[in-house]
């Protein structure tokens, strides 16, 4: 296994130059983030004291139009800041300004997000609806990552984006299809992981298909997609296997499908949740009170075996390929 | 290993990102960076959940009562009525003697290969499971002879009992695991005793404790920046349930925590992360207990509200960016010092 500083030094120039730049980025930015990430949350909360006060006390204020126009205006602010704080101007900015407006655009996101999403809720008298809620999000969602280029809003939108999807998904299958397929929404979700990886993988290395142009042009966003729907369907197989389901161990399937897409992208962030995942629906099962401890002291102990037994396979297969390499090698 | 592989796999994305490295270029590297690591990291996640899953086996046999499986066997043989009781504590006795002769035998293997120091992953996994397995037989006995234990009891008895294995062991999982044990005694003494919602922070104060006194001759993973930062959370997180107590309470445990991070800070210097955190924690007291004050008076001010509490947040604006600048010099500072 080669060292990273070896393969560094044996890379040209502008890359070392711009490992070395992202570097000292890093360091200054790290120490700022601590102080300034619980100050601007603290601060952004005292700020909305008056606000929320304004909305309650002034009746006019709560109309669709003046919150949707509030919307259009916050939205603004965040494009202005968006470019003002763009990759050709960094190196010339102060850090803590930096930082402050990495974390205030969020923020800023979630407020016209909110602001939206009540002037429709005004303006349609809508009760709280899953499907209707699932959609908005995923419209909000792809709506600000075309327009936004910030990492933390794009991946904020994203889980916004996988979110909408898993609560459009868990409203069909709960209309049409009956509570029996509660596994739906996590694969759907690691079915929208997998194509945005695919779409990714081939946009890099130029086997995309026919809309190649608009596939690059959005490939900052799909790696944003790909982590969010995964991460979104880990949690979604806790917390359905947490719910009514008939055999809650099925959902097993989705961290173990997710371990090895994570894998496959070289995610190791995902990994580690995959198997927090995984712990999680197990101890769950433990949990489950209309299970016997008899039949749960089983499947336990039949799973202990599986893995433990399929723990030796990877070994195994390595070594029966090296073999096969060595074959090769010595012309036998 | 797993943290500088994972440390490399993101400097080479963010490579890709700022686009010097093509696509190509970056998995031509992580090919090289970390070649068939996968196997490695499969192989060690499946046997941990095997061993987690073969706990929950036990546990799920515990639960479900070992007096049912042993009927049939008393009805079998005559002297296991006299002796019934031990019998089955001895039962639930042996998986923790086998992973202790395993762990034992691991061990011994481990000291033959002198040039490997770190302990294996195999090690810390017998570590935990032995320490695990502890549990069942004083599950078992508490059943049988109805001592009347709680929860808080059990977790005492079993992290007491498992200390000497974390002590012979030495890992950081198993120190980790006996953390937990003993948070775990803490938290349900707190439920039990009606005992106010700020006891179990005296975990993390204890880990504080440790980190004090053994920071300079104990192990790595004390004078790390993760454990100390950890702890420091914690108390912090168990303090906030202080700030729904009254205002004389809550000022005086205010007081409390920012005199420990001042101790703290004072220790660590404004330059390393600890310290950092410590300060960062110091000036949000602060803002907490106005926003207590100004949450409270929320209903008996109305429209007035908004004023004053548009007065407060530009205060508070002004506090953040003070104390900021004043670290930013203290650095600076201690930069000269150096």
């Amino acid at each position: 296994m080669t060292d990273f500083a070896t393969w560094l030094a044996a890379q040209p120039d502008p890359v070392q130059n711009e490992h070395v730049r992202q570097q000292q980025h890093r360091d200054g930015q790290r120490l700022t983030r601590i102080l300034l990430a619980p100050a601007v949350l603290i601060a952004a909360c005292f700020v909305s004291l008056p606000i929320v006060a304004a909305y309650l006390f002034i009746p006019w204020l709560f109309q669709a139009p003046v919150l949707a126009g509030v919307g259009v205006v916050v939205v603004a602010l965040m494009v202005a800041l968006d470019r003002w704080d763009n990759a050709r101007s960094r190196s010339s900015r102060s850090v803590v300004l930096r930082t402050t407006v990495l974390l205030v655009l969020p923020l800023l996101g979630l407020v016209a997000s909110a602001h939206f999403l009540l002037a429709l809720a005004e303006l349609l008298d809508w009760g709280f609806d899953q499907g209707f809620a699932g959609l908005t999000l995923i419209v909000l969602g792809a709506l600000s990552t075309a327009f936004i280029h910030q990492t933390l809003w794009r991946c904020i939108a994203g889980l916004g984006l996988a979110l909408g999807l898993w609560m459009l998904a868990g409203w069909f299958p709960l209309l049409f299809l009956g509570p029996l397929t509660a596994l739906f929404p996590p694969l759907l979700l690691l079915a929208l992981m997998a194509s945005a990886m695919l779409l990714e993988r081939g946009s890099q290395t130029g086997r995309s298909p026919g809309f190649a142009g608009w596939i690059n042009t959005m490939r900052g966003r799909l790696w944003a997609v790909r982590d969010a729907s995964g991460f979104v369907a880990l949690a979604a197989a806790a917390i359905m296997a947490a719910s009514a389901a008939p055999f809650p161990l099925v959902f097993l399937v989705v961290p173990a499908i997710n371990y090895m897409l994570a894998g496959l992208c070289w995610q190791r962030g995902l990994q580690v949740f995959s198997v927090v995942s995984f712990v999680a629906v197990l101890i769950v099962n433990y949990y489950a009170s209309d299970l016997s401890f008899l039949l749960k002291a089983a499947w336990f102990g039949g799973l202990a075996v599986a893995l433990g037994v399929g723990s030796f396979l990877p070994g195994r297969l390595e070594r029966i390929g090296a073999g096969r390499g060595e074959g090769e090698g010595d012309g036998s | 290993m797993i943290l500088s592989e994972s440390r490399a796999i993101w400097a080479v994305e963010r490579l890709r990102r700022a686009e010097v490295v093509d696509g190509a270029g970056r998995d031509a590297a992580l090919r090289t960076l970390a070649p068939r690591r996968w196997q490695r990291d499969l192989q060690r996640v499946m046997l941990g959940l095997a061993a987690l899953c073969l706990a929950l086996t036990l546990f799920s046999l515990a639960a479900y009562n070992f007096t049912a499986l042993m009927a049939f066997l008393m009805d079998q043989v005559y002297w296991f009525l006299r002796l019934s009781s031990l019998v089955h504590v001895g039962l639930a006795s042996l998986p923790m003697i086998i992973f202790g002769g395993m762990l034992m035998w691991q061990a011994r293997r481990s000291t033959a290969n002198v040039s490997d120091q770190r302990p294996s992953f195999l090690h810390s996994i017998l570590s935990v499971l032995t320490m695990g397995t502890v549990g069942l037989p004083v599950i078992v006995a508490g059943q049988i002879y109805q001592v009347g234990a709680n929860s808080s009891g059990l977790f005492l008895v079993w992290g007491l009992l498992s200390l000497p294995i974390v002590l012979a062991a030495r890992t950081t999982v198993a120190w980790f695991a006996s953390l937990v044990l003993f948070s775990l005694f803490a938290v349900f003494l707190t439920l039990e005793q009606f005992l106010p919602t700020v006891t179990p922070a005296l975990v993390p104060l204890a880990g504080l404790g440790l980190w004090f006194a053994m920071r300079r001759s104990g192990p790595a993973w004390v004078d790390g920046v993760w454990f100390p930062s950890v702890m420091l959370l914690g108390v912090f997180g168990f303090m906030l349930a202080a700030l729904g107590y009254s205002l004389t309470d809550c000022l005086i445990f205010a007081g409390i925590q920012s005199a420990l991070y001042l101790v703290i800070f004072v220790l660590q210097g404004p330059r390393k992360v600890v310290g950092a955190i410590a300060y960062a924690l110091i000036i949000i007291l602060v803002p907490l207990l106005v926003g207590r004050l100004v949450v409270q008076s929320f209903f008996l001010l109305g429209a007035g509200f908004i004023a004053i509490s548009a007065m407060v947040a530009v205060g508070i604006l002004i506090w953040f960016t003070l104390a900021i600048t004043v670290f930013l010099r203290l650095r600076v500072r201690g930069r000269r010092y150096d």
